[in-house]
C-alpha cells in the first residue's frame, strides 16, 4: 500500500497550527501579565524572530522536495531508494 | 503586573517596596539543557549525513527528516519561550502592605496568593546545598496570623535579605499599631 509523502507535509501543518496556537498562548501572557518594557519587548522579538529562523529554513529545503512521492508503507515498509 | 497600576486590588498609598525573581542561576540552568538537547538532535543529524551522504538525496527520507527536524527545534523553541515566562512572570512583590505570590503554572494556570505584612508571623529563609550557597539563591516561606497555608518562594536571588526587608517592615506595621 503506498500513499503520498504529501500526508506527512499535512501533519506537519497541523503541529505548525498547534504550534502557533501554543505560542500566540505565551505571547499573550508576556503582552498581559508583565509590564510593557524592554525585556518583554526583547523576548518576543528573540522569540518571533527565531521561530521564522526556524519556519524560513524549513521552508527553503521543503520547498525543493516533489510531496507527490509514493510512499509504500506495508509490505514495502517506508520504500527506501539508496538504503 | 510589575506596574503599582497593575497589582490586583491595590491600597491607597500602597508603595512596591522590592519585586523578587528567582535566581537567573536557575533560568540559566533550563537554558543550558535547552542548548545540550538542540546541539544533541544537531549532532544526529551531522552523523546521519556523513555516514549516508545519499540521505540529502533520498526523495523519501529527505523530507521526512526535515520535517521531524523543523518540528523537534519549533517545539524546543515554543518550550524553551515557556521556560522564560515561567522565570519572568513568577514574581514576590513586597509592598509597604501585603506581600503578593504570583506564579504562573504551565500554559493556562496562574496562581496569585497573598497577605497582609501585619499578619505575618514568622519568616524563614532556606539556603541549602552547594549551589544555593555559591549563587546565593534559596527559599522564603511566610507563616501569617491566618490559618491558611504559608506563602513559599522557590530559588529567589538573596533570600536573607528579602526575610530582613520583610521582618522590619512587619515590625514598623507592629509598631504603628501599637502608638
Amino acid at each position: 500500500m503506498a500513499i503520498s509523502l504529501s500526508i506527512f507535509l499535512y501533519l506537519y501543518y497541523v503541529f505548525v497550527a498547534l504550534w502557533a496556537l501554543f505560542s500566540l498562548v505565551g505571547i499573550y501572557h508576556i503582552v498581559r501579565f508583565s509590564q510593557i518594557g524592554l525585556v518583554s519587548l526583547l523576548s518576543v522579538i528573540i522569540y518571533v524572530g527565531g521561530s521564522l529562523g526556524i519556519l524560513n529554513l524549513s521552508y527553503y529545503f521543503l520547498s525543493q522536495v516533489d510531496w507527490e512521492t509514493p510512499v509504500a508503507i506495508l509490505g514495502g515498509a517506508f520504500k527506501i531508494g539508496s538504503f | 503586573m510589575l506596574s503599582i497600576y497593575r497589582l490586583p486590588g491595590i491600597m491607597p498609598d500602597e508603595k512596591i517596596i522590592k519585586i523578587v525573581r528567582q535566581s537567573f542561576f536557575v533560568l540559566f540552568k533550563k537554558i543550558v539543557f535547552f542548548i545540550l538537547l538542540g546541539m544533541i538532535f544537531l549532532a544526529f543529524l551531522f552523523l546521519g549525513v556523513v555516514n549516508y551522504p545519499d540521505l540529502l538525496n533520498e526523495p523519501v527520507y529527505f523530507p521526512l527528516i526535515v520535517l521531524f527536524g523543523s518540528s523537534a527545534y519549533l517545539f524546543i523553541w515554543l518550550f524553551f519561550f515557556f521556560i522564560f515566562i515561567d522565570y519572568y512572570l513568577d514574581v514576590f512583590v513586597i509592598t509597604s502592605e501585603r506581600i503578593i505570590s504570583i506564579r504562573q503554572e504551565g500554559f493556562f494556570s496562574r496562581i496569585i496568593a497573598e497577605q497582609k505584612i501585619e499578619r505575618v508571623q514568622d519568616i524563614t529563609s532556606e539556603v541549602k546545598g552547594v549551589a544555593q550557597t555559591i549563587f546565593k539563591f534559596g527559599n522564603i516561606y511566610v507563616q501569617t496570623a491566618a490559618e491558611q497555608e504559608r506563602l513559599y518562594f522557590k530559588d529567589i536571588s538573596n533570600p536573607e535579605e528579602i526575610r530582613d526587608v520583610i521582618i522590619k517592615l512587619a515590625e514598623t506595621k507592629h509598631r504603628s499599631y501599637e502608638t
